[in-house]
């Protein structure tokens, strides 16, 4: 049977407890039944060989007899089912074996017993008492044991033998039934015993758990208890140890009186303070220790107290004076406390020498006013502004702080040798008196200042170095107190009190802790003073420095454009006159000019930068145009190292607000470094606007198929001055400022320059700048198809009169567009007939070429289509075909009709005829540099125009004045008259929308610059760099403009 | 013994069906025993004439033959007087206690006959020399006989229903009904359980039985 049977009403450890009582419990009761039954097993054995042999000892079969079976049966059979019962209950007793096996064992038994009894009804009362017998067990599963047993026999009995059972032949449920109910109703009885006496044995676990429980605490809190008092014990016998000890070394001094007032006891410190030894002040009076009238003092407080009882000391620390035994008297804190102890009073005074702590509250004080006086000095030094200002509020401070009457402080001038007054505070605040400048040397102030030494005195009248004696004298002063100002071992003034009191050593002191500090003030306001004179020297320099940059750069700029400029027109000219032979030193020259120009570019740039000076010029540009005029600049560059230049423009590209010269100079640089760097390779310029950050970028990927880098090349490769390896520069020539200054320039874009790169495989540069330069500024989205179309269309809008070349042969169209930029025209191309039609209903070109053979439309019947349509009918159409058939074409209404190859200088003539004769232009150019000047001309002159030269602004004012000219080429910086001014003054005439001024200078533009040239000018170009191509075109355009101009008013 | 101290719990725990096996076997062997009837009797059909006890005319007439020392037969003495009883003096009953001719006077008064003589309404009769056992024809003791009140044999068998077990059975509840009345068939009979009343090498008059 399980403890689980009846559950504990205890939680916790007390309900593991009680299982564990309950379970000792049910094996002890287990162990004693168990041994209960061995006994009655035994018993029964005997017993039923008794009444075997007492019934039925022998059988007879007439006259003989033998030994009845039944005695054999109680003895065997009776053996046999009591020795394993009996053996289980002595080797393994309380064990649920054991006593399973004894209930069979017993039931067993009864059977054996009924049977040897003849089955007599008294007999299965035996049963019954087994049954009773079993519930000592407490154990339901016995019972339920024995009854099976009980239960197998009769029914065994009850199909095999029921006679033997129930006296009849066959069975009878009647009586089965009452058999059993006779049985069950026993267990139930037993059972609801069984499970009594368990809740009772449950009970008594728990108390027991309790019990034990409780034992436990008692005991343990006996033990706390007991060792707390051990412990209490040892800590008073400590406390008193250390209470005998903190007296005995106590720094104060413990005394005990009685009511008398002898001494009573005295500690170490007692001795210490008084020179007594503690055996002499034994047995004394109190008053040994105490000068007059103390000792008059304590008589009265301890008559009145043993009278009154009203203490008037007890308790209350009070500073008195004590006498040692050499008679010294000293300041000393008493504090007294009673102890009556039967019935006889004793007091204890507690004595501590505070003579040493008076000195140190009185040094205390002293430094206290010491730090006051220091700090007013040092807020005078930090905040006041000015020598003289500083000074006074030091000489103010002397005088409130040491209690002077006068006070004033001398500054040395080292040139002169003369101490000068700076400040006066007190008597006279007056700096600017006779005797305000002491020379070195003479009187009280000047020694001070010769001897590097302080200076007291409190007697003035006979000190010798005091002068003027009357006016102390008549002042009342009687005290003089100097010290000189000293840094680094030299004398930079002097300072001074008057006092009409004698000073202590405290003056002197305070003067000698203030005078580092305003000797560094003064010392720090002379720096001051020469950092100011020092900073307005650097700034005139700086500023002279600004101004030679820029000289230098129009200086330097200048010849190397006349150099380079007239190599190229001396290169044409040769051309022109067949002398070929100097074209390559022509060529030489020109590029190491160009080289050299590029240096000093570099230079000048760089220059700016380190010194902050680079501006940023922004303004709103389109992205995909400035690509494709980007590309048209760089194509020569490619195309001399036969490599492939491909641009992949990305989505949206739009317009952005930033400098465009500084982005047009980043793309030039990196595009220039790839093609150095890559031999009939593959340059990729990839270009997507992104959202970042909440902010839009432009962002340019320049990769070529080049030499690539290495790491440790990577990481020196926008260092100033570096290229990838020194070799690189002999092998590859520049100046190695190219990548630093296009990251410079990113960076004051607000951007970034970043590279990835492998060896022998290319490299890519990064850039990133903000698509909003400052302020965000509207931008324009174009879609993709506008800017793929811009790119195709070859060279776009301002520079000049649009051709539209309609061919569907490459080569034919390229060699047209060629030739007529090169005229100074803007060319768009179409490669079909229906794209040419497109093209001029967009665009209404100034004229359009057209091819005749052309697969699909051909070119007869684009003609015939441009002159059905109004838009397109009035643009001259002229006609270029393999086979001469002008009629036809006159016919269809052609402007003219060329036969391919079609003679360029006849195409020329054509197109200056159909649109403005540019003979009638008029050039001014005005340039004080001569050779620039004379390149100009005769670049000028190829438009056919007349072309007329000034030096200066004020010639070119008159020139103007006397006719008007289409077209000024201005120079910025000339004598006598900037162009400027000659801008101005064309604006105040206006005249600036007349006429077409192209600026033409080598100046770096600062932003001041293009402010006063904004809206008066056609075009602002750098003449450095500037090809004369280009320059050419850009003459052709604004003539061009101008002229039409004129032309249209002329008409109206 | 020692040996078997030392055995596991496990082992101790084998013990126990071979124990029940043995004592299972036993006690059926002795169930076996005390189910196995004597020698039936060869009575005669009619009340013989020539036996020295007279038949009762008026009632039917039982006769219960025993051996004073058979153990057995002192159920079947506890089942007389309980069947007497209720027989309510309807029949005469006589107890016949075999008395063969080599044995002593006094052989035969057992505890059994001082049961016997203390049962009212039961004539108790020395069978002095056996002969009213050889006359009845009986060889067991327990064997009761009855005869009607016109000495017709009408049962024959044991009035226990086991060897030495007392308590109700099928003879006694036979020879009630037969007396009451109830039964009205031909002769009945019953084992008969107890000890054997035959002396040897005296021929029976039935077949052999076994003790």
């Amino acid at each position: 049977m399980s403890t689980d049977v009846v559950p504990s009403r205890l939680q916790g450890a007390l309900r593991g407890r009680s299982d564990e009582i309950l379970k000792q419990h049910q094996v002890s009761i287990w162990k004693q039944t168990d041994r209960l039954f061995a006994g009655l097993l035994c018993f029964q054995y005997f017993a039923g060989i008794a009444i075997a042999l007492w019934i039925s000892s022998k059988a007879w079969e007439g006259l003989s007899n033998r030994t009845h079976p039944h005695v054999w049966s109680a003895v065997l059979l009776g053996l046999l089912i009591i020795s394993l019962p009996v053996y289980f209950a002595w080797r393994l007793p309380g064990r649920e074996l054991t006593r399973q096996t004894i209930a069979m064992g017993q039931m067993a038994y009864s059977a054996l017993l009924i049977h040897l009894c003849g089955g007599r009804i008294e007999t299965h009362f035996h049963v019954f008492g087994s049954l009773a017998f079993l519930a000592f067990y407490r154990d339901r599963k016995v019972l339920l044991t024995a009854t099976i047993v009980v239960a197998v026999d009769h029914m065994l009995r009850g199909i095999y033998w029921p006679q033997s059972v129930f006296g009849l032949a066959a069975s009878s449920p009647g009586r089965a039934l009452e058999h059993a109910g006779w049985v069950v109703f026993e267990d139930l009885f037993l059972l609801w015993s069984c499970n009594q006496s368990m809740v009772e044995m449950r009970d008594i676990a728990d108390q027991r758990a309790r019990l034990e429980s409780t034992n436990e605490l008692i005991e343990a809190e006996v033990r706390q208890r007991t060792d707390d008092l051990a412990i209490s014990q040892q800590e008073l016998i400590r406390s008193v140890n250390l209470n005998k000890a903190i007296v005995e070394t106590a720094a104060d001094g413990i005394v005990t009186i009685n009511s008398q007032g002898i001494i009573q006891s005295a500690n170490a410190a007692v001795e210490r303070i008084f020179g007594y030894s503690v055996a002499e002040m034994l047995g004394q009076d109190v008053k040994v220790l105490m000068p007059s009238p103390f000792t008059d003092e304590q008589d009265g407080y301890l008559q009145a107290y043993m009278r009154t009882g009203i203490a008037r000391i007890f308790g209350i620390g009070r500073e008195v004076s004590g006498r040692r035994r050499d008679g010294t008297i000293f300041p000393v804190d008493l504090s007294v406390s009673e102890i009556e102890t039967d019935g006889e009073r004793t007091f204890t005074g507690i004595i501590r020498d505070i003579s040493v702590r008076r000195r140190s509250e009185n040094l205390l004080a002293e430094q206290s006013k010491l730090g006051l006086f220091a700090a007013e000095i040092g807020r005078a030094l930090v905040r006041e502004r000015g020598l003289q200002d500083t000074l006074r509020k030091c000489a103010e401070a002397m005088i409130s702080h040491l209690d002077a009457a006068f006070a004033r402080i001398w500054t040395l001038n080292d040139a002169e040798q003369m101490l000068e007054l700076q400040a006066s505070a007190g008597l006279s605040t007056h700096t600017d008196e006779p005797h305000g400048n002491v020379p070195v040397g003479k009187s009280k102030i000047g020694m001070i200042a010769a001897e590097k030494l302080p200076q007291l005195t409190n007697d003035v009248f006979s000190d010798p170095r005091i002068g003027d004696k009357d006016w102390a004298r008549r002042e009342g002063m009687v005290a003089f107190a100097g010290h000189p100002l000293i840094v680094q071992d030299r004398v930079v003034g002097v300072m001074a009190v008057f006092a009409r009191h004698p000073l202590s050593d405290f003056a002197m002191n305070a003067l000698a802790s203030v005078a580092d500090s305003i000797a560094v003030g003064v010392e720090r306001a002379r720096s001051d003073e020469q950092l100011k004179l020092a900073m307005d020297a650097a700034e005139q320099a700086n500023v002279a420095k600004s101004q030679f940059l820029a000289n230098m750069s129009h200086e330097l700029r200048t010849p190397m454009n006349a150099i380079i400029g007239y190599s190229e027109m001396l290169a044409e000219e040769c051309v022109d006159v067949g002398h070929s032979q100097y074209l390559s030193d022509l060529e030489r020259i020109r590029t190491a000019g160009k080289h050299l120009l590029g240096l000093i570019n570099d230079i000048l740039d760089l220059s700016k930068i380190e010194a902050g000076r680079m501006e940023v010029f922004a303004e709103d540009f389109d992205v995909a145009m400035f690509l494709k005029d980007v590309m048209v600049t760089v194509k020569p560059l490619m195309e001399q190292k036969q490599n492939r230049l491909i641009v992949e423009p990305g989505r949206n590209l739009g317009v952005v607000h930033s400098d465009q010269t500084k982005i047009r100079q980043i793309l030039f640089n990196l595009l220039s470094n790839a093609s150095k760097f890559t031999d009939k390779g593959l340059i990729t310029v990839n270009a997507e606007r992104l959202l970042q950050d909440g902010r839009e970028w432009l962002s340019l990927h320049i990769s070529d198929s080049g030499i690539g880098m290495t790491e440790d090349q990577l990481t020196r490769i926008f260092d100033a001055f570096t290229q990838a390896e020194a070799s690189t520069t002999r092998r590859f020539g520049g100046t190695g400022l190219g990548l630093t200054i296009t990251r410079r320039f990113c960076e004051i874009l607000g951007g970034t320059l970043t590279v990835t790169s492998t060896l022998n495989v290319g490299s890519t540069f990064t850039v990133r700048i903000p698509a909003s330069h400052g302020d965000p500024s509207p931008t324009i989205q174009r879609n993709d198809s506008e800017i793929h179309e811009l790119l195709a269309r070859g060279t776009v809008a301002p520079y000049g009169k649009e051709i539209l070349v309609i061919d569907d042969e490459p080569d034919a169209r390229e060699l047209m567009r060629r030739y007529l930029q090169k005229e100074g025209y803007t060319v768009i191309t179409a490669s079909s007939g229906l794209e040419g039609l497109e093209l001029a209903r967009q665009r209404s070109p100034a004229a359009i070429t057209l091819d005749v053979m052309m697969p699909g439309m051909d070119g007869w019947a684009v003609l015939q289509q441009l002159k059905e349509n109004p838009s397109t009918a009035d643009i001259p159409v002229v006609m270029i075909s393999m086979v001469d058939n002008s009629e036809m074409g006159y016919a269809l209404g052609v402007a003219d009709y060329l036969t391919k190859p079609p003679d360029r200088q006849r195409l020329n003539e054509i197109l200056q005829r159909i649109h403005v004769d540019r003979s009638d232009g008029q050039i001014l150019i005005v340039d004080d540099d001569e050779n620039n000047r004379k390149m100009l001309v005769s670049l000028a002159e190829k438009t056919g125009c007349q072309v007329r030269q000034a030096t200066n602004g004020r010639e070119a004012l008159d020139a103007i004045a006397e006719r008007i000219p289409d077209v000024i080429l201005l120079d910025l910086m000339m004598p006598v008259m900037d162009g400027f001014e000659v801008v101005a003054e064309l604006n105040r005439q206006g005249l600036t929308s007349q006429i077409s001024i192209v600026v033409l200078t080598a100046k770096d533009l600062t932003g001041e610059d293009n402010r006063r040239l904004e809206g008066q000018v056609g075009q602002i170009r750098n003449k450095v760099g500037i090809s004369r191509d280009e320059l050419l075109r850009e003459i052709y355009a604004c003539l061009d403009s101008s002229l039409h101009k004129k032309k249209g008013e002329s008409t109206s | 013994m020692g040996r078997l101290v030392k055995l596991r719990p496990s082992r101790d725990f084998a013990l126990v069906p071979g124990w029940m096996m043995a004592v299972a076997t036993a006690m059926l062997g002795l169930q076996q025993y005390g189910s196995q009837p004597g020698l039936d009797a060869t009575a005669p059909l009619a009340y013989p004439d020539h036996v020295s006890v007279a038949r009762d005319v008026s009632v039917p007439n039982l006769i219960v033959f025993v051996h004073p020392h058979c153990p057995c037969s002192n159920a079947t003495i506890s089942e007389l007087e309980r069947l007497v009883a209720r027989l309510n003096r309807r029949a005469t009953a006589k107890v016949v206690f075999w008395h063969p001719s080599e044995t002593a006077a006094e052989w035969h008064k057992t505890s059994l006959w001082s049961r016997a003589l203390s049962i009212p309404d039961i004539e108790v009769i020395d069978d002095a020399g056996a002969v009213l056992a050889k006359g009845f024809g009986v060889s067991t003791s327990g064997q009761a006989l009855l005869y009607d009140a016109d000495g017709r044999l009408q049962f024959q068998g044991g009035i226990t229903s086991a060897r030495g077990h007392a308590g109700d059975s099928i003879g006694s509840e036979t020879v009630l009904s037969l007396v009451s009345g109830f039964c009205q068939t031909s002769t009945q009979s019953c084992p008969v359980y107890g000890c054997s009343i035959r002396t040897a090498g005296i021929p029976l008059s039935a077949a052999e039985g076994k003790p």
